[in-house]
C-alpha cells in the first residue's frame, strides 16, 4: 500500500471519529433533501440549490482548514513526516480523502437536484443541468484545497474563520458581479441558479468548472510550497 | 532494518575512527540556532542542553525534519538525502508530544509503523510482539484505544513505534516524562553499541547514566562539547550549573595537546 493511501485513509478515519465526515455529508445531502422537500417552482428550486451547494462548498473547506490545521497542532503530521512520509505525500492524502467525501455529496445532492428539478419541469435539460453541477464539483475541489491552505499556515479557529469569510466574499462577488464572475472559481453557483426550461449547457458552466480547477491547482501548489517551510 | 550490523560496527578499525552518524555543519534557525556544527560519532549517547532551553529541542527538531534550517548542512548516516530512501528510515525521533491518534490502539500504532515501514508481514508481526514486550504494554492495553491509558501509555506506544525499525539514530525531545523516572530510565537505557542516541533535555539531572557525552549549546552554537566522565572527574553533577561551569572552565583554560581519543567535534 503506497505512503499517499495510508495517509487517505487515516485521514477518512479521523475525519469519521471526529464526526466531521458526517458533518460533510450531511452538508450536501441535507441540501439535495431540503430543496426536494420544499416544493417550490423551477427558478426557486434552483437558486435554492445553488444557495446550499455554495454554504456547503464552505463547510468543505472550512473543515479541510480544521482538520489540517488540528493535524499540525496535535503532531500526527510530525509523526508521519518522521517517518518518511514527504509533506507533499501528507497534503495530497488529505485532500483526497476531503476530496472524494465531498464529491460523494456532491453528486448525491446534483442527484436529488436533478430528481426535484425534473419533477417539476420536464423540459429541463440534462446536460444544461449538468454542466453547473460540474462547475460546482470543480468548485468544492477549490474550497477544499483552499482549506488545506489556510490549515498550513494558520491555527483552527483562525483558519476556519478565514474560510468562511474568503468564501463567502468570493460567493457574493460571483453572485453579485455577473461580469467578474467567470473569473471566479464560484460562478458556477450562478450558472446553477440560472439554468432555465428548454435552455441549452451553458459555456460559462465548463469555463466556470474549468476557472475553479486552476484555482485548485495553483492553491494546491502554494499549500505544498508554505508546507515544505511549515512547523510541524 | 539496519544497513550496519553491529559486527561491523565493532570492528577495531570503526572502534578507532568513529566515523560521524550525525553531522551538521552551520545550521542556522532564527536565535536558536546561528552557524551550529556538531559531528557526533557512531555510539555516542548525547545529552543536549540548550542556553535558551529551546535550542536543545530546535537542534532535534531540525535534524528530525521537523523545522527547517534557514542554512547549513545535514548528513547522517554519511548521506545528505532525508527522503525514504536516504536517512530517512534510519532515524526516529520522540518528542515530549507523541502525535499518535488517541484513537488508535497500541497494535494499530505498531502496525501502522510497521506498513510504513514496508515490512513483510511476519517480520512485522514478530517486530511488533517484541516491541509491546519490551515497552511493557499490557495485554488488556494493547487493544484498546491509547486514550485510554493516559499519557504514560501513549508514550510506551509512540518508542516502541519510533524503535520498531530498529534506527540507527535516535533524536528524543524531552521524551516519556509522563512515566515514572525508574521506567523512563530503563525504557531509555536503549541496547545497541551502534545505536546513536541524541537526547534534548531541560532537567540533565534526570538523565544520570543515560549519556556518554553532554554538549551545550549557548547562543545558538556548540559552547562545549565533552565526556560525562569530564563532569565527574571534575567533581561536578549532572546539572545544567555542572555543565555551564564545566565549559567556563575549559573556556579559560590553555588548549589541551590531542590525548588521541576519538574525534567528538563541536565546531
Amino acid at each position: 500500500m503506497s505512503q499517499a493511501t495510508v495517509v487517505t485513509r487515516l485521514a477518512v478515519r479521523e475525519l469519521w471519529i471526529t464526526f466531521r465526515l458526517l458533518a460533510l455529508l450531511a452538508g450536501f445531502i441535507g441540501v439535495g433533501a431540503l430543496v426536494a422537500l420544499l416544493p417550490a417552482p423551477l427558478p426557486t428550486l434552483l437558486e435554492r440549490l445553488a444557495l446550499g451547494l455554495g454554504a456547503a462548498s464552505i463547510l468543505s473547506g472550512a473543515v479541510a482548514a480544521w482538520s489540517f490545521a488540528d493535524e499540525r497542532a496535535r503532531g500526527r503530521a510530525a509523526w508521519l513526516v518522521t517517518r518518511s512520509v514527504s509533506r507533499g505525500t501528507l497534503l495530497a492524502g488529505w485532500f483526497a480523502a476531503l476530496a472524494s467525501l465531498a464529491l460523494a455529496g456532491t453528486a448525491v445532492a446534483g442527484l436529488l437536484g436533478w430528481l426535484t428539478a425534473s419533477a417539476v419541469s420536464l423540459r429541463l435539460d440534462a446536460a444544461a443541468f449538468a454542466a453547473p453541477i460540474l462547475g460546482v464539483a470543480a468548485t468544492v475541489l477549490a474550497a477544499i484545497a483552499l482549506g488545506l491552505l489556510l490549515g498550513t499556515v494558520l491555527h483552527g479557529r483562525v483558519a476556519i474563520g478565514a474560510m468562511v469569510v474568503i468564501g463567502m466574499g468570493l460567493g457574493a462577488l460571483a453572485w453579485l458581479v455577473p461580469g467578474a464572475a467567470d473569473l471566479v472559481p464560484g460562478a458556477a453557483l450562478a450558472d446553477l441558479a440560472a439554468v432555465r426550461e428548454g435552455a441549452a449547457a451553458p459555456v460559462s458552466g465548463m469555463r466556470a468548472a474549468g476557472a475553479a480547477l486552476v484555482a485548485t491547482a495553483v492553491l494546491l501548489a502554494a499549500a505544498r510550497l508554505l508546507l515544505e517551510r511549515a512547523e510541524l | 532494518m539496519s544497513s550496519t550490523p553491529d559486527a561491523l560496527w565493532s570492528a577495531p578499525s570503526l572502534r578507532v575512527l568513529r566515523p560521524a552518524a550525525v553531522s551538521c555543519t552551520a545550521l542556522s534557525r532564527g536565535r536558536l540556532l546561528v552557524g551550529c556544527s556538531l559531528s557526533v560519532p557512531v555510539g555516542m549517547r548525547l545529552l543536549v542542553v540548550g542556553e535558551p532551553d529551546e535550542s536543545a529541542s530546535m537542534l532535534i527538531r531540525v535534524l528530525a525534519g521537523l523545522s527547517r534550517a534557514r542554512r547549513g548542512r545535514i548528513e547522517i548516516a554519511g548521506l545528505t538525502d532525508p527522503s525514504a530512501s536516504g536517512w530517512g528510515r534510519r532515524v526516529a525521533h520522540l518528542g515530549p508530544e507523541p502525535g499518535i491518534p488517541s484513537w488508535m490502539t497500541p497494535r494499530e500504532v505498531l502496525g501502522l509503523a510497521a506498513g510504513l515501514l514496508d515490512l513483510s508481514t511476519a517480520d512485522a508481526a514478530r517486530r511488533i510482539e517484541t516491541m509491546l514486550s519490551w515497552a511493557r504494554i499490557r495485554s488488556e492495553w494493547i487493544n484498546r484505544p491509547v486514550r485510554h491509558g493516559g499519557p504514560p501509555l501513549v508514550q510506551r506506544t509512540a518508542l516502541a513505534a519510533a524503535l520498531l525499525a530498529d534506527p540507527e539514530v535516535l533524536l528524543l525531545d524531552e521524551p516519556l516524562r509522563a512515566l515514572d523516572a525508574d521506567e523512563r530510565s530503563r525504557l531509555l537505557r536503549l541496547p545497541g553499541r551502534r545505536r546513536t542516541v541524541l537526547l534534548a533535555s531541560r532537567y540533565p539531572a534526570s538523565e544520570v547514566g543515560l549519556a556518554t557525552h553532554v554538549a551545550l549549546l549557548r547562543d545558538g552554537r556548540v559552547a562545549m562539547l565533552a565526556a560525562v566522565a569530564d563532569l565527574q572527574a571534575e567533581d561536578l553533577p549532572l546539572s545544567v550549573r555542572g555543565i555551564d561551569t564545566l565549559a567556563e572552565r575549559r573556556a579559560s583554560a590553555p588548549p589541551a595537546p590531542d590525548n588521541g581519543r576519538p574525534s567528538v567535534a563541536a565546531r
